[in-house]
């Protein structure tokens, strides 16, 4: 069971609710994924259209919401939207994401920090996107951030994980969850990340947009599981050379004469 | 783009809603405004001027001559 905030998951894959073709392929998929976590964004209410698509397509018993601070480029304005978001009733939980540049969407460290420290105070939740900075994730866990959201690679881009050795010393660190988010391309980069040790995947590109959105979430589920198992079971040391699987002793020399 | 979007009689007054110039009745409420919307009162927030106001209050929030008012909603998304 993962554990953030004193609330429990038994899915350590959560998914994110954007680019579905429809509210009803999104519902399903969701359902397919396992996932308990979900996360979901504030925008403006379309005055020409105004149905609340996805407030009536998801059970909030069933799902629980992350909302995110997506589109703010400072600490103010990710301010401004986790207030909206508690107002709109989406509780006091938060991904915290501060993104100033529209073309790499990568998260500026010390909007951040800044923002983290005055969400925490105002009794947020926060799950702060981070770029792969093991100081940051220290500092953000001393401001009071219930987990760390390291990326695996540029939102979207569907690379998997690009820095694996500064993210196992993210996880190493933690003394917080520590939840890859942004850029899983496939289930086994999933796998990967959760071999690593992390406690969570976020994925929602590589679901939302699959031939069958479905299937990829069923197989997201089965690859989290599959790599949390074999993290806890422990892996194998990596060697430079050949190690025999088979043994080497008991081999008769006079067995090997027939070859000279 | 000018619309109505609350009925009424008497002087109207213009107001910034989501960014777009609308025309209202004076006197308007923030809850007449959702409401000629169709908007779900406990799936949005509001805001006028910059401050959000309590869904407990929108009745009792009179919208005045040239006020933002911004109404936001939960979407999908994942992140950015």
């Amino acid at each position: 069971m993962l554990t953030i905030a004193g609330r429990t998951f038994r899915s350590r894959l959560f998914v994110g609710t954007g680019k579905f073709q429809s509210a009803a392929v999104m519902r399903q998929t969701l359902e397919a994924s396992g996932a308990e976590m979900v996360t979901v964004a504030l925008r403006r209410v379309e005055l020409d259209n105004p149905a609340d698509a996805i407030m009536q397509a998801l059970d909030r018993q069933r799902f629980f919401f992350l909302p995110n601070t997506s589109g703010a480029r400072n600490a103010d304005e990710a301010l401004r939207l986790a207030r909206l978001s508690r107002a709109a009733g989406g509780g006091n939980w938060l991904k915290l994401e501060v993104t100033p540049d529209p073309r790499t969407l990568l998260p500026d460290p010390v909007e951040t920090l800044v923002a983290c420290r005055r969400l925490v105070a105002e009794g947020f939740v926060v799950l702060p996107y981070i770029n792969v900075d093991p100081v940051l994730a220290l500092r953000l866990q001393d401001e009071g951030a219930a987990a760390v959201m390291p990326l695996a690679a540029p939102i979207g881009s569907n690379l998997g994980m690009l820095d694996a050795v500064q993210t196992a010393i993210i996880i190493e660190q933690a003394r917080v969850p520590v939840v890859i988010d942004a850029g899983i391309g496939s289930p086994s980069q999933a796998a990967a990340a959760m071999e690593m040790g992390a406690d969570a995947v976020l994925v929602n590109t590589a679901i939302a947009v699959a031939g069958d959105p479905l299937r990829m979430a069923a197989a997201f589920a089965q690859a989290v599981t599959a790599g949390r198992d074999a993290f806890l079971a422990g892996l194998p040391a990596r060697e430079t050379g050949a190690q025999a699987s088979s043994p080497l002793t008991g081999i008769s020399p006079a067995r090997l004469d027939f070859l000279q | 783009m000018t619309t109505s979007v609350a009925k009424g009689t008497g002087k109207h007054m213009q107001i910034i809603l989501n960014g777009e110039k609308r025309e209202v009745p004076g006197q308007s409420t923030l809850e007449q405004i959702i409401i000629a919307l169709g908007l779900e009162k406990a799936t949005i927030a509001a805001e006028c001027d910059g401050s959000i106001v309590d869904r407990d209050q929108y009745a009792g929030q009179v919208l005045s001559e040239g006020m933002r008012v911004e109404l936001i909603r939960f979407v999908g998304g994942g992140a950015c």
